[in-house]
């Protein structure tokens, strides 16, 4: 008995859910070979009836949100088993909105010229924020903010940044504020940034943010204030301008372990990708390029993520 | 209510009859529920289940309701416990599937999801005796849809 009817134990003689079961139990690539082992390993089901605990709880996928702006459907991007889930939210307020940032479930979203507001799509809660101002609108292209607005711990600040040829002018409010300042920057500095929209902002009230030739300005928030006029520095030589022109976008994430900021740049060649360590060390910016990230890591990236 | 022990036979579909405390088959909510229904008589069939497989169930349940066995001893027991050839690795998944015994489903399920992990679709099959039914025009298909997956 023992070699005759092995070849169809795991195809046909195990319950579809089983099979489900244990697909769920693996990630990424890992679960793309599983699909293509058989007929009957390719057609489990997706979604596994009950996710092994240790999924939800240390590590919260990331999913990647795309708001489709005039119908307000939301759809789900699971990049792990590359399954897109969609999702009508039927809330008016969602059409035609744009996300600009997002932190902790909540979304920075713009509407219109002048509407910016917070959404939460786990809860749905929404947190209005002051129209901008009508002399300047919405101009900004990129957008940060500091920590989930309802926050009872610290101050949230929104920040946008309008960039183009010089240095960023910035729009600032505190959640709670009554109006928006816009803070102007004429001859600030050598600091230019257009290809990256995703400044981050650190815990000591500071934002990062990619400079097109590769180098890092941080603006730094005075006085727990969105009035007083914040301050720009700049860090970083130039990278030599054939990498300049080489660089077709540029994603940034914080690098928790270090401290400081990992910037994923993508080239102009197809499927060329760059991953750097930016890290201020006193008055200077370290750069390294990685050939590795640390400890088994997958870094997700995505604009205003 | 009586403190003595109380018994149970189960017996598997190749007529092995298993007699056994009843405070350890009730690991098995399948068994647990026959209980508390009252639906015991004397003997508790179990048709999906062969005494080869019970077998092995018994010695996990017995090992894991013993007093006074550190962590260290029972995680060197689940090792050994799971390494096994796959047919039997089968064999203990659908009877703990039966069984309703989750420690040793999602224990085996585990081992399975190992076994799978790092390999190429062809080791896997080679692994667990699994015909490719693909046809060589299918096998590309999904190959390109997450051609990166295989590199």
């Amino acid at each position: 008995m023992e070699e005759t009817h092995y070849d169809k134990l795991w195809s046909h003689g195990i319950p579809s859910d089983i099979l489900g079961l244990i697909s769920s139990r693996l990630v990424a690539a890992e679960y793309f070979v599983f699909h293509a082992v058989c007929k009957r390993w390719r057609y489990a089901p997706l979604t596994p009836p009950s996710l092994p605990p240790r999924l939800m709880t240390c590590s919260p996928t990331p999913r990647l949100m795309t708001l489709r702006g005039e119908t307000g459907i939301v759809e789900f991007f699971d990049p792990l088993y590359n399954v897109v889930t969609i999702q009508n939210m039927d809330i008016p307020k969602l059409r035609g909105a744009r996300i600009r940032s997002s932190k902790a479930n909540w979304l920075l979203m713009s509407s219109g010229s002048r509407g910016m507001f917070f959404f939460n799509p786990i809860s749905n809660d929404i947190i209005e924020l002051p129209d901008l101002l009508e002399e300047h609108e919405n101009s900004c292209s990129a957008w940060t903010f500091s920590c989930p607005p309802d926050s009872s711990s610290s101050d949230c600040f929104v920040v946008g940044f309008e960039t183009g040829v010089y240095v960023p002018d910035v729009y600032i409010i505190k959640v709670g504020d009554t109006e928006w300042t816009h803070h102007y920057f004429f001859d600030a500095g050598d600091f230019a940034t257009s290809d990256c929209n995703n400044p981050l902002f650190f815990k000591n009230n500071t934002i990062y943010l990619l400079g097109d030739k590769g180098n890092l300005g941080t603006l730094c928030i005075k006085g727990n204030s969105a009035t007083q006029r914040p301050n720009w520095k700049f860090y970083g030589r130039h990278f030599p301008s054939s990498k300049q022109t080489s660089i077709r976008k540029a994603y940034t994430a914080e690098d928790v372990d270090n401290g400081g900021m990992l910037v994923v740049f993508l080239s102009r060649e197809e499927g060329d990708v760059e991953v750097w360590r930016y890290k201020l060390k006193g008055k200077m910016l370290e750069r390294e390029q990685l050939t590795s990230l640390d400890n088994n890591k997958t870094l997700f990236v995505s604009s205003g993520g | 209510m009586s403190s003595s022990t109380k018994f149970l036979t189960l017996k598997t579909c190749d007529d092995k009859k298993f007699v056994l405390d009843e405070a350890i088959a009730v690991r098995s909510q399948t068994i647990k529920n026959m209980v508390e229904d009252d639906c015991v008589s004397n003997v508790i069939p179990l048709p999906n289940v062969n005494s080869k497989t019970m077998t092995k169930v018994i010695e996990y349940w017995k090992k894991h309701s013993e007093e006074g066995v550190s962590k260290d001893v029972l995680m060197d027991f689940d090792k050994a416990f799971v390494k096994v050839h796959h047919s039997i690795l089968h064999a203990l998944i659908l009877a703990a599937n039966f069984l309703n015994d989750k420690e040793i489903l999602d224990m085996m399920c585990q081992e399975v999801a190992d076994r799978i992990k790092g390999k190429t679709p062809e080791e896997i099959r080679k692994e667990f005796d699994i015909k490719n039914d693909f046809t060589p025009e299918e096998e590309e298909e999904i190959r390109k849809e997450n051609a990166w997956a295989f590199e």
